[in-house]
């Protein structure tokens, strides 16, 4: 026969000081576990799930877009290929681009790199998910930008209508926008033409959208083998997902840290537990007697336990949703060199995850008390006191 | 310290108790001291570099832009030599060998001029003029090579992010770095080769020479940003700390990070800590009635109770810092080689470890030991525990 909850509701509240103190410390266990994963996820969002699925991106092997480099006639070549989706006027959807990477002033007064797109009429057909925020996309040829949002919070002189100075000249603000989470919104676009004369440099990468899947690998298998092209496609997702070599650290570093300190507060958890146990001895031999079995009392304590690691994981989760979900943060995407934007992410899971460990610690941690417990002869025990 | 053997064995009255204090305090700490030690790491350079008068001409708009050749011109002239000497081209290759996880450190350099630029990298004479011999040769640090088991003579091919060429090089000798072994984890190779590789493009990432004093280099900022000031390329003279810095700056808030860290562990340990005092404490009542009576002052109470916490504190920081020490400074594990090639522990960092167990310790004691102190003694003897 079980043992009433009510027993350790009423056990627990009669040493409240204690509990709440080891609540506290299995919620900060999970607030510290949490913060790592969330940072890692959220790089991971801005990465992961970039770039259409059907999309190709075409650049020199191993390289990245800001340091690639194609030229004009090779570009040329590459919108000529079969199997390019082509838009409402018979012209294949095909974007020559240029990723620049230029020193700029952060918000708190340090230095980083900022991912500067050079666009052209397709590049905007070609991604999904792009809102404008304000005011208007740039022209051609009168060195105006549109900023990303990330961008725009991170750094300085990136609010619309602020004429930044970049590579040598002053630039003008049109417009802001928002990419759904994508890694776009660290960057600034402008015209293609003018980032080219500004920063001496060719295109980078020609973006191309494939009809089909079979045209996807056929195009990729084109470009593979011409030797003269030098270059290769790579889905444009993929491209993405390779770079987030520091969200997966960030998650890695995240479950240690998180592992090691709920060691330590399952420590702390047993050590309530043994005083538990110990202070309870009496009462433990007098349900003994009443019949209640040895497994029961041992599972009583052991849900005490648990419950102790549940309330403090709810609590941990929640204060994490409160302070921690949503902060906005950056740090450099070490593939490219830019400055990546993005935002710690607590998600229900994520929560969810945290109090599943806070219920492990808590368990665990009333494991040994829990068998010390069961292990109580009655005699021993009456007269123990 | 004559009331030493009193506050061990009131420390160890209760040797479970203890144990799972100490033992919950000491993951709690090693989380700390990993923490910080990866910010250490990461700062390694920034302590090493303070100590020479190295100055970096890099582009303003950030490493990703290349500088042009013609300022190679203006460094050698008269102007600038009367402050600065020995300079070097120096480009950041970005390479890894046969797999993207054997990345490392590779950088083409001018060769005649670096071991007297580079003094604290030992490089015997012998390989110093084989290198001036072999135009593919390249030089590596001792641990380097034994990391990935390279031999004098051997050619090894690295692929690379940021060029379009793989170099293959002759491993012409080993040097070696007393004063740092983390800077033995690099490879220089020549400069002129790396150019004949991409025919000729006399691509420059930056720029170094020695300062003739440390009074000379706001003079070579000045010379140097100045007349490069209305180029189409214009430059950023760094210290090498500033240089080093940098990428600090490009991780993003990894202070705040580590502070938050810090400080969540010191409330948990504190937390952990004061439960323990406060059980031991509460077993103690008619005891430290009975000392008092015997004529210990409130003082000495208040005292004895302090020191407890603080044993327990302090040996729940020596342990993990003595593993720490055996794990990673002496058996040199790193938990990320690709990331951190060493993760050793800085005296500062044992240092932060002991002023946190000091504050939790006392902060834990301080409730407890006020209580037990200022009891009467008549309540003292009532009190039925």
């Amino acid at each position: 026969m079980a043992i009433p909850l009510k027993y350790n509701a009423r056990s627990m509240w009669v040493r409240w000081i204690s509990t709440i103190m080891v609540i506290v410390v299995i919620a900060g266990v999970t607030v510290i576990l949490t913060f790592w994963v969330a940072m890692g996820r959220g790089l991971e969002k801005t990465l992961v799930g970039t770039g259409h699925p059907l999309n190709l991106i075409v650049l020199r092997p191993r390289q990245t877009e800001t340091t690639s480099m194609i030229d004009r006639a090779q570009a040329a070549d590459i919108a000529a290929l079969d199997g390019i989706e082509k838009d409402a006027q018979g012209e294949p959807l095909a974007s020559f681009e240029l990723v620049a990477v230029a020193g700029h002033v952060l918000g708190n007064g340090k230095k980083s790199n900022l991912a500067v797109r050079g666009i052209g009429p397709r590049s905007r057909t070609l991604r999904d998910g792009l809102k404008l925020i304000e005011g208007r996309w740039p022209n051609p040829g009168l060195g105006e930008l549109a900023v990303g949002k990330g961008a725009m919070n991170r750094f300085i002189d990136l609010k619309l209508g602020d004429q930044p100075f970049i590579r040598g000249r002053k630039w003008t603000v049109v417009g802001t926008f928002d990419a759904g989470g994508q890694a776009y919104e660290s960057e600034v676009w402008g015209d293609i033409d003018d980032l080219k004369t500004q920063f001496k440099r060719e295109y980078s990468t020609v973006i191309v959208r494939a009809r089909d899947t079979a045209s996807m690998e056929r195009i990729t298998r084109l470009i593979a083998d011409d030797k003269r092209l030098q270059l290769e496609a790579r889905p444009h997702a993929e491209y993405y997902r390779s770079q987030n070599q520091s969200g997966e650290m960030m998650k890695g570093v995240g479950m240690m840290i998180g592992f090691v300190m709920a060691i330590g507060a399952l420590f702390g958890a047993a050590n309530m537990m043994y005083a538990a146990v110990a202070s309870r001895k009496r009462e433990i031999a007098t349900l003994r007697v009443l019949g209640f079995g040895r497994f029961a009392i041992g599972f009583s304590f052991v849900l005490e336990s648990a419950f102790v690691g549940l309330c403090g994981g709810v609590l941990g989760a929640v204060a994490s949703r409160i302070f921690i979900d949503g902060i906005t943060s950056g740090t450099a995407n070490w593939e490219t060199f830019t400055d990546l934007s993005f935002n710690f992410r607590v998600t229900p899971d994520l929560m969810m995850t945290g109090v599943i460990m806070a219920v492990l610690v808590g368990a665990a941690g009333g494991l040994f008390p829990a068998w010390r417990a069961s292990r109580t002869t009655i005699a021993h025990a009456l007269r123990g006191m | 310290m004559k009331f030493l053997r009193l506050i061990v064995r009131n420390a160890l009255r209760n040797k479970l108790r203890t144990g799972l204090t100490v033992g919950g305090t000491a993951f709690l700490m090693f989380v700390l001291l990993f923490i910080r030690t990866a910010l250490t790491e990461m700062e390694a350079w920034e302590g090493e570099a303070a100590k020479h008068d190295r100055i970096a001409i890099q582009h303003s708009s950030g490493l990703a832009n290349t500088l042009p050749i013609e300022l190679e011109n203006f460094l050698r002239g008269d102007e600038v030599s009367k402050h600065g000497h020995q300079l070097q081209k120096m480009n950041w290759f970005g390479g890894w060998w046969q797999d993207r996880g054997n990345w490392f450190a590779n950088l083409a350099v001018d060769h005649p001029v670096h071991r007297e630029l580079w003094n604290e990298q030992k490089i015997p004479d012998d390989v110093q003029a084989k290198w001036a011999e072999v135009k593919s040769g390249a030089i590596v640090g001792q641990a380097l090579a034994e990391k990935f088991g390279w031999k004098v003579g051997q050619k090894i091919t690295l692929l690379s992010n940021l060029y379009p060429c793989a170099p293959e090089l002759e491993i012409v000798g080993y040097f070696t770095v007393p004063s740092d072994i983390r800077q033995e984890q690099q490879l220089f190779f020549r400069w002129d080769y790396l150019d004949e590789l991409m025919n000729g493009r006399k691509i420059v990432g930056t720029y170094w020479m020695n300062a003739r004093s440390p009074a000379d280099i706001p003079k070579l900022k000045e010379i140097i940003d100045g007349h490069t000031k209305n180029s189409s390329d214009p430059t950023e003279t760094v210290t090498e700390k500033e240089f080093a810095a940098q990428f600090m700056a490009m991780m993003g808030n990894i202070k705040g990070v580590v502070f938050f860290i810090v400080l969540g562990v010191m409330i948990i340990m504190t937390l952990m800590l004061a439960n323990t005092l406060a059980m031991s404490a509460r077993e103690r009542v008619t005891e430290v009635a009975v000392l008092r009576t015997l004529g210990f002052t409130r003082g000495r109470i208040l005292h004895i109770i302090l020191a407890e916490g603080l044993l327990l504190s302090l040996v729940g920081m020596i342990l993990p810092v003595a593993g720490a020490l055996l794990l990673f400074n002496v058996w040199k594990l790193s938990p990320n080689p690709q990331w951190f090639p060493y993760f050793f522990i800085e005296p500062g960092t044992i240092v932060l470890a002991a002023v946190v167990a000091l504050v939790s310790g006392l902060l834990a004691a301080a409730i407890p030991a006020y209580m037990s102190a200022t009891r009467k003694i008549v309540d003292g003897l009532r009190q039925v525990v």
